[in-house]
């Protein structure tokens, strides 16, 4: 699905991303962890197209097309997710009005119709289950005044609405409570198929106890340095990220 | 003031002399010299400091060239409001009756003679000059209609001079809807100083609501003034979108208890248009509440200046007072120059005032893009939201869907 290459990226003058090697396939879920300030934000930002990131080596292909050529509103037509870390308020917009408007951008970049306003309410109606939000909150403005945990669950009720290829979950579990964690864990598998992947991105392991990923990756001063399983995330917790960087500094004084 | 200035507009006073009536004519004439002994604002002026008026009449406006002409192509009746209520129809400057549809006979006045008082140089040069004034009064117990007023400007022929003037009363218990809108055509720069004055008696609510879509070469003074006695309620909304030059002076005088006063604006400007909002509320008694929200996206080289006073008297106990103005920059040559002033003598008040100028939110426009929706639209879509909310208080449904279609096709294009 996503193939990334030798990424090198930094953004103003810092290299950040030294490296990275990424293949992910339909319905793999990947998690990525790694200390602060190890690149994850950045990987996610890069895939997404966000300003500022200036891209020096390397090439990532999603779906046979060449993804940093493409805007960000068109990564996202192709099917690529960012749930943010930090969701954006915005004020005077409705969550569902802004959902109707990249729903229908994403279907006429498909080559489908736009939904009627029935049609885009029921779809509405099933999705706000999976994640237990209130129809209340999505005629509100766009996350203004919303708790932590219900920012969190709007970017999984947007997930859920677009139905992406690829999602980048950033740190969805940081700032959340264990029910909070629950509910967001379980609208995200209940979204697992065959067709689609995930790549979390996160600092500890306590997702995971929710999540179950196929791969664990281990991120490192820009670099992927280890790849496991689900034991990583656990050694990493038991051991903190110390470790890692004792024995990848020693690497590099060799 | 410069000679040929002082001669043309003396010209343009002995060309329209005939039309005055006699008994005002000394009145006119005190006016005429206060104008002519005082220079239009200029760069050292503080109050004009963003918009000096002297240089911009200089360099677009000569009023020797201007021209009354009283014939025109325009059929007003086809731009009314397909609604019930009075159509009041000015014609460049002056209130035209016979072209009026009104509702509300016993509302609507024709007063020909001058006898307002003046206080700056606009004031003077309107008393001067206006040809009659648009006297608007509701009486309680009378359910007036709303009143819809049309500017109708025709400079086909050559450059316009107009001086609207108008009086509004609303006496104690009334209400009193007013929406405002100006049409022109021809391409000869027109010059509008208009000045409207309106008192809101005991009790009694007015609500003005002006849409300022101008033509580029047309510029505007508009001083409106308003006083306010005990348990009245003001209303105003402007929506600017377009012009060479828009001044709205607005002056509220709150002269009794639990005076409540609202003032909502809007500026989305473009190419080389100059809008200049000036506002001051004196809170003179107890009790009283005033709240201002001006908003303004500027693009291009527009230019944008909010100034807005607040004063609480020693005897203004208890006053709430809240002004903020923000604004959006989405040009390296757009300007915007906003302050805002509270002066306060009395010690037990609740205010507050704040200005912004920003850039357009680029994580907001990043989130909705990483979204699927296209850079254009979803810029659009944050600068409608950041709009609309100036629209809340227009109490007309049908204006507001006007406004915001015009914001849309602005944005959205």
């Amino acid at each position: 699905m996503i193939s990334i290459k030798n990424l090198h990226a930094k953004i103003e003058g810092k290299k950040i991303l030294k490296g990275i090697n990424l293949e992910v396939k339909p319905g793999e879920v990947h998690a990525i962890m790694g200390p602060n300030g190890s690149g994850k934000s950045t990987l996610a930002s890069v895939l997404t197209g966000r300003d500022g990131y200036e891209i020096t080596d390397g090439s990532v292909i999603f779906e046979n097309k060449n993804l940093l050529d493409l805007d960000t509103e068109e990564r996202a037509r192709e099917g690529i997710f960012l749930a943010f870390q930090y969701p954006v308020e915005i004020p005077g917009v409705s969550t569902t009005n802004f959902l109707k408007t990249a729903l229908n951008q994403i279907r006429q970049h498909r080559g489908e119709k736009n939904l009627d306003a029935v049609s885009f309410l029921k779809l509405v109606k099933s999705k706000m289950k999976l994640v237990d939000i209130d129809q209340s909150l999505l005629s509100r403005s766009l996350n203004e005044g919303f708790s932590g945990g219900e920012k969190k669950r709007n970017e999984i009720f947007q997930m859920a609405m677009l139905e992406p290829k690829l999602s980048i979950l950033d740190e969805t579990d940081s700032g959340l409570d264990i029910d909070a964690l629950r509910i967001v864990a379980n609208g995200v598998n209940s979204l697992k198929s065959k067709d689609n992947a995930s790549i979390l991105i996160t600092h500890y392991q306590r997702l995971l106890d929710y999540i179950m990923p196929d791969f664990v990756h281990v991120l490192f001063d820009g670099k992927i340095v280890k790849t496991g399983n689900k034991s990583l995330a656990l050694e990493l917790e038991e051991k903190g990220y110390d470790w890692i960087k004792v024995k990848h500094s020693s690497l590099e004084t060799i | 003031m410069e000679t040929s200035v002082v001669n043309g507009i003396r010209d343009v006073f002995n060309n329209n002399e005939a039309n005055y009536q006699s008994s005002s004519l000394a009145h006119r004439k005190s006016a005429l010299d206060f104008v002519l002994s005082h220079n239009f604002p200029d760069r050292k002026d503080e109050e004009y400091k963003y918009t000096p008026v002297n240089q911009i009449l200089k360099k677009n406006f000569n009023f020797k060239n201007t021209i009354t002409s009283k014939t025109t192509d325009f059929d007003f009746e086809d731009y009314f409001y397909q609604l019930e209520g009075n159509h009041l129809v000015f014609f460049n400057g002056s209130y035209q009756p016979f072209q009026s549809k009104i509702y509300n006979e016993i509302c609507c006045h024709l007063e020909k003679k001058s006898n307002q008082s003046f206080h700056d140089i606009f004031d003077a040069l309107n008393v001067a000059f206006y040809e009659n004034s648009l006297k608007i009064e509701v009486n309680k117990n009378y359910r007036s209609q709303p009143f819809f007023i049309y500017y109708f400007y025709d400079s086909q022929q050559g450059q316009i001079f107009g001086n609207p003037n108008i009086q509004i009363v609303g006496h104690p218990d009334t209400r009193i809807e007013i929406l405002e809108n100006t049409i022109s055509k021809g391409t000869y720069p027109v010059f509008i100083n208009k000045k409207v004055s309106v008192h809101v008696k005991t009790n009694a609510e007015i609500n003005i609501t002006k849409i300022q879509n101008y033509k580029k070469h047309v510029y505007q003074i508009y001083n409106l003034e308003v006083n306010q006695d005990t348990q009245s309620k003001f209303n105003s909304n402007v929506y600017s979108f377009a012009g060479g030059l828009i001044r709205n002076n607005l002056k509220i005088n709150q002269m009794g208890e639990n005076c409540e006063s609202h003032m909502h604006g809007l500026y989305l400007i473009t190419g080389h248009t100059h809008v200049d909002n000036h506002t001051a509320v004196n809170h003179t008694h107890p009790h009283s509440y005033s709240n201002e929200l001006y908003k303004g996206i500027v693009d291009e080289s527009a230019r944008a200046v909010f100034n807005g006073k607040i004063f609480v008297r020693p005897e203004a106990q208890k006053t709430n007072a809240f002004q903020s103005n923000q604004n959006i920059n989405l040009s390296d040559e757009a300007s915007i120059y906003t302050k805002p002033q509270l002066e306060i003598w009395a010690d037990d008040v609740k205010c507050s005032h704040g200005c912004t100028v920003g850039q357009l939110d680029e994580e907001a426009l990043f989130y909705l893009r990483s979204r699927g929706i296209g850079k254009n639209q979803a810029k659009a879509l944050i600068l409608i939201a950041f709009s609309e909310q100036s629209l809340e208080h227009i109490p007309f449904e049908f204006v507001k869907k006007e406004i915001d279609t015009l914001i849309r096709k602005r944005l959205i294009g």
